[in-house]
């Protein structure tokens, strides 16, 4: 966000009642490097954040949102400026779901290294930085740090800003519901861990798989879902790539009532004991219920693949969702 | 075919019936030109300059004047932008400027030349609004010149043109919960609608995925605009664009994901334009290397 969107959100937020933080906020330094806190942080809440970030605040909002701080650093002498905007949310899962939307950039470790659980399906990263911009997760916490202009000042400093929201915080687990996507599908599908993405909305899902215009999962703040790609090598025959989705319902009722919605809007005649498979437009698909879990398998060359990707899904018990301790 | 009751699904986009899923005539529309022999062409200019921009990212105002000069002339074939202004605008209009204001904004010096130019025909510049979040001032125009910048969006695929106007409904939350289909619709309210003169797209540097919230691994300076009076026509040009540079990235297709259903349907429902490519006469000024379009 350059200085006059800052402004002008400051701007729109004061005049929508929002505003600036109490003084002494801790959460950030007043100095990193050469640059300086510009003022107070502005406090962002689920009714102000469409002032602050028009068009994006649903992404927030699509997991548990709670609040945001955003803090702005000056330094002398140049325009270049840094922007902090740390997300305070519900749950770690919400936390790690927002990072998940993309693993791309640069790792960093701004913590000392987790213990990451061997089972553990998503990258073991909780910070990527990319051209002047880090994105992390810590405990329930999620941050987007970013100069305006990057150079070798900036990007110590935006890293050394990640550190301070970092410091102390628990490593952001992921959530157990990942757990259900296998390693690996037959002998040659594997699964791509950089691609592999956590939601709760049908806004969130629609940009990682497109099912439709509509909610036709039923899904919602109490739900929870995982996707990711299968791959396999170039060179095979047919398709190289399918997706894989699970969605947790917090009933078995939530479940079926999902499910019969899902074929009513999708694929009305194919009703049938799970795994329902059909060949559709984009390639072969199971889906069904497994317990609570709604499970589809996209875009498989064959029958034969939709069937084991269905079969490969590991119906482990999901803990009820909790919040985690907030850190 | 009855309209779905589910609006439109993944099966409906791979097969290619978004229209009929959303109860959409494919010969219905005001402009639309699949039943009226030879399509009439809507001219849509590309114009780009290596030098606009910096490596620091820093605008040439020079430069992106001769751009803005090159886009007038370039789409209305006048021999002078300043007689391209006039053709456009009068001295007696009162303008209205609806820019791109926060995350992904227009570029200042692009907001600067265009009120100079209108200030240099005639207007005044009480006369010139700057009318995105004002809809008392859009009421009050009688011209407006859509000044979006060039970006993918997460709720729509792409958010630029036909989103430009997303806050004159006076509920833009309500659009993004079904793709944004409807933001033809917006464009047919009785203040906004035939009023749009020009289109003038920011494309010095669009970003490519995550929009609105700009993420610099996925902006890239590619240092064009894009200008027309067919908004249908220049969100096709821009989309395009993006998609491409998308494909460049992976090196292999990358769709926008929602697909940006809004465009087809601006064109087909609401009338606005034309989405198909070869009802679409692109001129292209300048700049050629990396130009993302055929």
């Amino acid at each position: 966000m350059n200085l006059k969107s800052f402004s002008m959100a400051l701007a729109m937020l004061a005049i929508g009642g929002a505003g600036p933080c109490g003084a002494g906020s801790p959460l950030l330094p007043r100095t990193v490097g050469a640059w300086t806190q510009t003022g107070p942080p502005l406090a962002v809440d689920a009714e102000t954040i469409f002032d602050y970030m028009d068009g994006a605040g649903e992404m927030y909002l699509a997991f548990g949102f709670d609040r945001l701080e955003v803090t702005e650093y000056k330094t002398e002498g140049k325009p270049d400026r840094l922007t902090a905007e740390v997300y305070f949310m519900k749950t770690q899962a919400d936390a790690f779901g927002l990072l998940s939307q993309d693993w791309g950039g640069e790792p960093v470790m701004l913590a000392a290294e987790p213990k990451v659980p061997a089972d553990a399906v998503a990258p073991a990263v909780r910070a990527l930085y990319g051209g002047g911009l880090l994105r992390l997760a810590a405990g329930n916490l999620y941050a987007r740090i970013q100069a305006e202009r990057e150079t070798p000042e900036a990007r110590e400093a935006v890293l050394a800003l990640g550190k301070t929201v970092a410091a102390g915080r628990e490593f952001t687990t992921e959530p157990a519901l990942l757990r259900h996507l296998p390693p690996t599908v037959g002998a040659s599908w594997k699964l791509r861990r950089d691609r592999l993405a956590y939601f709760r909305s049908h806004l969130v899902l629609k940009s990682l798989l497109y099912l439709g215009n509509q909610n036709i999962l039923d899904l919602g703040p109490d739900t929870e879902g995982g996707v990711a790609p299968y791959e396999r090598e170039a060179g095979s025959a047919g398709a190289r790539r399918f997706q894989l989705m699970v969605v947790h319902y917090p009933t078995p009722e939530r479940a079926k009532r999902a499910r019969e919605h899902f074929i009513q809007a999708y694929r009305p005649e194919t009703a049938t004991a799970p795994p329902a498979t059909v060949k559709g437009e984009g390639g072969w698909m199971a889906y069904g219920l497994r317990g609570e879990t709604f499970v589809l398998a996209a875009g498989c060359p064959d029958r034969e693949t939709a069937m084991k990707a269905w079969d490969a899904v590991r119906m482990e018990p999901i803990p009820k969702e909790v919040d985690h301790e907030k850190k | 075919m009855k309209k779905s009751d589910h609006g439109v699904t993944r099966r409906e986009v791979i097969s290619g019936t978004v229209g009929v899923a959303l109860g959409l005539s494919l010969l219905g529309g005001k402009e639309s030109q699949a039943a009226e022999g030879a399509p009439r062409l809507s001219r849509v200019v590309l114009v780009r300059d290596r030098a606009v921009m910096d490596d620091a990212l820093a605008v040439d105002r020079v430069a992106l004047k001769k751009m803005v000069d090159q886009a007038m002339t370039g789409f209305t074939g006048e021999k002078t932008s300043r007689d391209a202004w006039k053709r456009l605008f009068k001295p007696a209009d009162t303008v209205g400027l609806v820019t791109t204001d926060h995350l992904n904004p227009t570029h200042e010096e692009l907001v600067d030349a265009v009120r100079t130019a209108l200030m240099g025909i005639g207007v005044p510049p009480e006369r010139i609004l700057m009318a995105l979040r004002d809809i008392d001032a859009v009421k009050a125009c009688t011209a407006l010149i859509a000044m979006p910048a060039l970006k993918a969006h997460w709720l729509t695929g792409i958010g630029t043109v036909l989103k430009n106007y997303i806050m004159f409904s006076g509920k833009p939350s309500a659009y993004h919960d079904e793709d944004s289909v409807k933001l033809g619709e917006i464009w047919n309210l009785p203040f906004v609608k035939g009023k749009t003169r020009l289109v003038l797209v920011d494309a010095l540097r669009p970003l490519c995925d995550k929009g609105p919230q700009p993420d610099p691994r996925y902006r890239w300076p590619y240092k064009g605009l894009i200008a027309g009076s067919d908004p249908v026509a220049v969100d096709t040009v821009g989309l395009r664009i993006i998609v491409n540079k998308r494909t460049a990235m992976r090196g292999e297709p990358w769709p926008l994901q929602p697909p940006p259903l809004c465009v087809e349907a601006a064109d087909k429902t609401y009338g606005l334009g034309t989405s198909r490519w070869e009802a679409i006469e692109l001129k292209r000024f300048g700049w050629e290397e990396d130009i993302l379009i055929a």
